[in-house]
């Protein structure tokens, strides 16, 4: 309910403006719903560290956001991979159609579409370094590191702190300051 | 200035070393509060700074993502820091992301470029750049009171001026018994030059303290006193002397007063006993003159007659001595009448012209018509004697005697000129001098072809003066010197006042 209004809205605003580029895009609260999720996953990969054998952390090899099956981010995320980079270089989007890919991504999508297929990603991410991203209830605390959820016309995120332990990947503070935090743990 | 160089010693002292302390604190003291306050200013804006970069760092996630109530949130949490009065985000467009103020305030400025502060109106404004690794995500403008920095000045200065004051009070207590050290010296110094003069006692000694300036002034006040003290033996002694002195010319003198006294009772007992025999010789040079007794042959007469005049000096001499006496025995006096000083003048030149023709002089008297004085006839007669006779004894023959008198507003003046041997200046004074030693010089000049000179300056002139005096007038002579006349004055009162005389005695 709160998912469809809010696609409206952004639909609305899809429709009147062409976005801009930059940080600023957000700024505009009448965005599509999946150019606001295109802009969030860049802003994750700002904050999060992948470790330094991963494939991500190489200059030479192009960052790669995979996306299993369709969805309305890939077009927006191939629109910003025209201009902008991730990682301080070219990012790539890959269409998944089947899971067998997703190793080779730094990181995955996994719409609300694609949620029989869920356990069978996550077991293929597990223990690796690949930021799993989803955007539906319930997601987060079957093990996808990063789910985003609507709360009221905003768009939030929460972070399942031990999936997030598992793959190895280093999520800066200021997610966490603004993440809703499931099966958080205690450091040792 | 004058105040000052009446200022104690001790003052000084204290003055001097209170104010170099004073100047000395209250300098380095400002140059420490100035320095502190830098400082506190300084950590003041260091201290916002870091809060505005650590909130700013908070900040990145709710800038990155648009999170304006987590960046608010964030904001707010300020409301525990003290001082921070209002808080913004800007995002970096430039674009007021998210604000909070402790109570409601001033508009926040734009933004500048970069990182800046200032101080403005009682606040310090700091603007912080938000980064993460190398992405700028905004502006955080952080607005702190500067009420705490002051308070922490004030309070600082307050502590400062009680130092001050302490250490002030500590240096007036330290002062206070330092200045002793220069002061003490002094006013023993002064207590023993006191105790010097009080008692003198030139054996006392300052007590040298130390060999600074003071001991040098205590060494030559010691040299100073040791001097005194042998000056004061010098002087005692000479004293001594002049006592010893004064004694013997005491006795001197009353030996000489004796001696005048036995002059003066010799000259009363001379001429009361020269009286009566003369008066018997007299009385009876002039019955055998006079034939009463028989007649004398021309020869006898002569004799006579040159007795006769003998006599009459002798009788003169005797009455000038007495009536000297008298003088010096305070018992003048004189007995006013109407007179005409030209007759007085004309009736002795008319008695003494027997002398003077037989000498042929000339004597003139000028005089107005009439010269009305009050005076004792007797006394002023002689006055007028004994100047002509003086005149006629030091002139020599063929010489010439003028008496011009001249009316003048309160007195009468006569001067009685010659053309006589003069006067040396030294004899000017003392021919007025009674009983005087007669001078060699003046008998050598007298032993020339004077006939009237047997007399020699006698009493006539000293008696004279004392009764011009007894009228209130002045006698006095003058002469241009030996050879060239001399002039005698009479200044006489047309009134004699006896109040304005002169004592006799």
């Amino acid at each position: 309910m709160t998912g469809a209004r809010l696609q409206f809205a952004l639909m609305a605003g899809f429709l009147l403006r062409v976005p801009s580029l930059g940080a600023d895009m957000l700024a505009q609260t009448a965005l599509p719903e999946f150019q606001v999720k295109a802009e969030f996953i860049e802003r994750f990969t700002r904050f999060i560290d992948w470790p330094a054998e991963s494939s991500a952390s190489d200059a030479n090899m192009p960052f790669v956001i995979g996306i299993l099956g369709h969805s309305p981010l890939t077009q927006f995320l191939d629109a910003m991979a025209a201009t902008r980079r991730i990682k301080d270089k070219p990012f790539v989007v890959k269409r998944l159609s089947a899971v067998e890919g997703v190793e080779g991504c730094h990181v995955v999508f996994i719409p609300r579409s694609q949620a029989p297929r869920l356990r069978e990603v996550l077991a293929r991410t597990a223990h690796r370094p690949i930021l799993t991203v989803g955007d539906t209830e319930g997601f987060a605390d079957q093990g996808v590191i990063i789910n985003f959820f609507g709360e009221g016309d905003r768009l939030r995120f929460e972070i399942n702190e031990a999936a997030a332990r598992k793959s190895g990947l280093r999520i800066g503070s200021p997610l966490f300051g603004l993440a809703r935090v499931v099966r958080a743990e205690t450091l040792r | 200035m004058r105040i000052l160089a009446n200022l104690s010693i001790r003052s000084k002292l204290l003055g001097s070393i209170l104010l170099t302390t004073s100047l000395a604190l209250v300098g380095g003291f400002s140059f420490v509060l100035v320095d502190h306050a830098r400082t506190f200013r300084r950590d003041t804006v260091d201290q916002t700074v870091l809060m505005a970069r650590v909130i700013g760092d908070h900040s990145v996630g709710a800038l990155a993502f648009r999170d304006q109530p987590e960046g608010e949130r964030i904001l707010a949490r300020l409301e525990a820091v003290p001082g921070v009065e209002a808080a913004r985000l800007y995002d970096a467009g430039g674009r007021l992301f998210a604000s909070w103020t402790r109570a409601p305030g001033a508009e926040a400025p734009r933004p500048p470029e970069g990182p800046s502060h200032e101080f403005l109106e009682g606040r310090l404004l700091v603007f912080e750049p938000i980064a993460h690794r190398g992405e700028p995500y905004g502006t955080i403008y952080l607005a702190a009171s500067t009420r705490p920095l002051e308070a922490k000045i004030r309070r600082h200065l307050l502590v400062l001026l009680t130092a001050f004051a302490l250490l002030v009070l500590l240096s007036a207590a330290f002062a206070l018994s330092l200045q002793r050290i220069i002061s003490g010296p002094i006013l023993r110094l002064a207590e023993t030059a006191r105790r010097v003069s009080r008692v003198h006692d030139y054996s006392v000694r300052a007590e040298k303290a130390g060999s600074d300036e003071i001991g040098a002034l205590c060494d030559a006040f010691n040299e100073m006193l040791a001097e005194l003290g042998r000056k004061n033996v010098e002087l005692r002694e000479k004293s001594d002397t002049l006592e010893r002195l004064y004694t013997q010319e005491r006795e001197v003198s009353r030996t000489l007063q004796e001696l005048n006294e036995m002059k003066t009772n010799f000259l009363v007992l001379t001429s009361h006993e020269t009286r009566t025999p003369l008066t018997v010789i007299q009385g009876y040079t002039e019955a055998l003159l006079t034939g009463v007794l028989g007649e004398l042959g021309p020869r006898q007469r002569d004799g006579l007659a040159a007795c006769q005049r003998m006599v009459y000096r002798l009788v003169e001499t005797v009455s000038n001595i007495q009536q000297m006496l008298e003088i010096q025995a305070g018992l003048l006096e004189a007995r006013l009448t109407a007179l005409d000083l030209r007759a007085v003048a004309r009736e002795v030149l008319d008695e003494i012209a027997p002398v003077i023709e037989q000498r042929r002089l000339e004597a003139v008297l000028e005089a107005p018509e009439a010269l009305p004085v009050t005076a004792d006839k007797d006394k002023v007669e002689f006055v007028l004697v004994s100047l002509v006779q003086n005149a006629i004894k030091f002139t020599p023959d063929g010489g010439r005697i003028r008496v011009r008198m001249t009316l003048e507003p309160e007195a009468a003046h006569v001067v009685v000129e010659d053309t006589g041997i003069g006067l040396e200046p030294s004899e000017i004074d003392r021919i007025f001098q009674a009983f005087y030693p007669a001078d060699d010089s003046l008998e050598h000049h007298r032993s020339g072809t004077y006939q009237y000179m047997a007399r020699g300056p006698g009493l006539g002139l000293a008696i004279a003066r004392r009764y011009v005096e007894a009228h209130g007038g002045r006698l006095w002579a003058e002469s241009p010197g030996r050879g060239k006349g001399s002039r005698f004055h009479v200044v006489l009162p047309l009134v004699a006042d006896r109040e304005t005389a002169a004592p006799l005695s």
